[in-house]
C-alpha cells in the first residue's frame, strides 16, 4: 500500500468513525423504541410510508459493492462496465409489482421463506433457505471486508480494527431497534450517500474535464470505450440477472415489502430504482480519471476511494469516508435484520419451536443478530480474494431463484418440481460456468437453466394452486 | 468531438443531475409523509 493513499490521519479517521458510529447507535435506539412487539421489531409495524420505503430500498441497494465495484467495473470493463452495474436497478424496478402482489397475497407474512414453504412445500423450502442464507452471509462478509479495506485505504486504520468497529456498530443498533432502526437510519444514510456522490463527482469533473479523460483513456486503454467489448456486454446481462436474483429472493427486500403500508410497496420500489440507476455511473466514472491523475492502482476495488481522496484532498476525504460508512451501514444493518428474521421465522419458529411466544422469538432474533455479526467478523478477519470474487460466487445461485419466485407469485400452474429443479440445476450448472467460463457468465447461465426448467415443468406437471394458502395465520 | 466522448459527457452529467434530484425528492417526500402522518 502506497503511503500517500492515507489521505487523512488515523486520528481524524478515528474521530469520524466515533461520530458516525455514535450517531447511528443513538438514532437506532431512538427509533427502535417504537418496536413494542414482534411485528414492530421484525417489520417496523407493517406501516412504513413512501419516503422511508423508497429511501430504505435505495440505500440498501447502494452497498459498499456499488461504491467500490462500480469504479472497478469502469476500470476493467470501461463505459459498458458502469452501465452493466446500473442494470442492477432493474431488480428494484421489476420487484415493484412483486411487492404489491406479496402484500396482497401474504398480509401477515414475515419472510421470503414463508412464501416458498407455503407455495412449494418443504423440499424446495430447504433448498431455498440454503441458497438465501448462504447469499445473505456472503454479502455480509463482503461488506465487512469492504469496511476494513476502506478504513485502511482512507485513514490507515488497521483492516481488522475498522472491520470490527463497523460490524459492531451495525449489530448494536439493529439489536436495539430492529427494522425501525434500520429503516430510520437508512433514510439519513441515503441522503448522505446521494449528496456525497454528487460532491465527489462534481469535484472530479472540476479537476479533470471530459476531453482529458477521453483522450487519456483512448490513448492508454482504448478497450474501455469500445462499444463492442465482449466481456462488458456479457457483464450487462450477467449483472442484470444477478441483480434480479438478489432482489427477488432475498428476505432483505421481502421484509420491506411486508413492512410497507398497503399501496406503498410498488411506488417505493419503482422510485428506489430511479434513485439508484445513476449511482453506479456517478460513482464509477471517477475510475476512468485514474490515468489522467497519474495514480498507481494496486488493488482495483480501491480505485474509487483513491481517486476521490486524491482529487478532493482532506475535506473531500471526509465526505468519501462518510459516504462509504453510510453505504456499508445501510446494507449491513438490513442484512443482519433480514437474515435474522429468516432464521428466526423459518428455522426456529417453523422447524425447532412452533409454540414459541413473541418474547422468546424476540430474544432468539437478538441472539441471531449477535451470532451473525460474530460469524461474519470471524470470516472477515483474513481478507479473502477481491470483493468481486466473493460476491459473484453467489450469482448463479440467486439467479436460479428468479423464475421460481416470479412464477410462484403469478402463475397458479407453477409447481414444486419446477421450482426445486430450477434452483438446483440453475445453481449447479451456473457454478460450473463460474469456474470454467468466467464469473460474468455465471448468473446468466444459472438463470437461463432455471427458466427453461421452470417453464418445462409448469407445462409438464401443471398445478392448480389456491392463492388463499399463502395467507397464513400465526 | 468523438461520439464516445459526447456519450460519456452526457451520461455522467445526467447521472449527477439525477442524483441531486433524487436527494431533493426524498426530502420533499418525507415532509409530505410527516404532514399527512404517514411516515410509518
Amino acid at each position: 500500500m502506497d503511503h500517500q493513499t492515507f489521505i487523512i490521519s488515523p486520528q481524524i479517521g478515528w474521530i469520524l468513525l466515533a461520530v458516525l458510529s455514535g450517531l447511528w447507535i443513538i438514532l437506532g435506539i431512538y427509533w427502535g423504541r417504537k418496536a413494542k412487539n414482534l411485528d414492530g421489531f421484525m417489520l417496523a409495524g407493517r406501516n412504513v410510508g413512501l419516503a422511508f420505503g423508497a429511501a430504505t430500498a435505495m440505500a440498501t441497494w447502494v452497498t459498499s459493492n456499488t461504491t467500490m465495484l462500480a469504479p472497478q467495473f469502469a476500470l476493467e470493463l470501461g463505459i459498458w462496465g458502469m452501465i452493466a452495474y446500473s442494470t442492477a436497478s432493474f431488480g428494484l424496478f421489476l420487484f415493484a409489482p412483486l411487492a404489491k402482489r406479496i402484500k396482497q397475497l401474504m398480509p401477515a407474512g414475515y419472510t421470503s421463506g414463508d412464501f416458498i414453504r407455503l407455495r412449494y412445500g418443504r423440499g424446495t423450502w430447504y433448498l431455498f433457505l440454503a441458497i438465501s442464507i448462504f447469499y445473505g452471509f456472503t454479502w455480509l462478509v463482503s461488506m465487512g471486508m469492504a469496511g476494513g479495506i476502506l478504513m485502511y485505504a482512507i485513514s490507515g486504520i488497521p483492516y481488522q480494527i475498522g472491520m470490527t468497529v463497523i460490524l459492531a456498530v451495525c449489530v448494536t443498533y439493529t439489536l436495539f431497534g430492529g427494522l425501525y432502526a434500520v429503516i430510520g437510519t437508512d433514510f439519513i444514510q441515503s441522503l448522505i450517500i446521494l449528496v456525497g456522490i454528487v460532491i465527489v463527482g462534481v469535484g472530479v469533473i472540476s479537476m479533470v474535464d471530459f476531453e482529458t479523460i477521453h483522450t487519456d483513456v483512448l490513448r492508454d486503454r482504448p478497450m474501455l470505450i469500445n462499444a463492442l467489448m465482449p466481456a462488458a456486454i456479457m457483464a450487462i446481462f450477467n449483472n442484470l440477472l444477478f441483480g434480479l436474483g438478489e432482489v427477488f429472493h432475498s428476505n432483505v427486500w421481502w421484509s420491506r415489502a411486508f413492512a410497507m403500508r398497503s399501496k406503498v410497496g410498488q411506488k417505493a420500489y419503482t422510485l428506489a430504482g430511479f434513485f439508484w440507476l445513476p449511482v453506479p455511473i456517478a460513482a464509477g466514472f471517477i475510475a476512468l480519471t485514474s490515468g489522467s491523475l497519474g495514480l498507481n492502482i494496486t488493488s482495483p476495488d480501491m480505485v474509487g476511494p483513491l481517486v476521490a481522496a486524491n482529487v478532493l484532498g482532506k475535506t473531500g476525504a471526509i465526505v468519501v469516508f462518510a459516504v462509504f460508512f453510510c453505504s456499508l451501514a445501510s446494507s449491513i444493518d438490513s442484512l443482519l435484520a433480514a437474515t435474522s428474521d429468516l432464521i428466526t421465522e423459518d428455522i426456529y419458529r417453523k422447524m425447532v419451536n412452533p409454540n414459541a411466544g413473541e418474547k422468546l422469538l424476540r430474544k432468539v432474533s437478538a441472539g441471531i443478530i449477535i451470532g451473525l455479526g460474530v460469524l461474519a467478523w470471524a470470516f472477515c478477519m483474513p481478507r479473502i480474494g477481491t470483493l468481486a470474487t466473493v460476491l459473484f460466487f453467489a450469482g448463479p445461485m440467486v439467479g436460479s431463484t428468479i423464475w421460481p419466485i416470479a412464477t410462484g407469485l403469478f402463475w397458479e400452474k407453477a409447481n414444486a418440481k419446477g421450482a426445486f429443479l430450477g434452483m438446483l440445476l440453475g445453481s449447479v450448472i451456473g457454478l460450473g460456468a463460474y469456474f470454467y467460463l468466467g464469473w460474468y457468465t455465471a448468473s446468466l447461465i444459472g438463470a437461463s437453466v432455471s427458466m427453461i426448467t421452470v417453464i418445462v415443468c409448469t407445462y409438464a406437471f401443471p398445478e392448480n394452486f389456491d392463492w388463499k394458502t399463502l395467507d397464513e395465520k400465526h | 468531438m468523438y461520439f464516445s466522448e459526447l456519450f460519456l459527457n452526457i451520461m455522467i452529467s445526467f447521472s449527477l443531475v439525477a442524483i441531486s434530484a433524487s436527494a431533493v425528492a426524498l426530502i420533499v417526500m418525507v415532509i409530505k409523509d410527516i404532514k399527512s402522518k404517514e411516515l410509518w
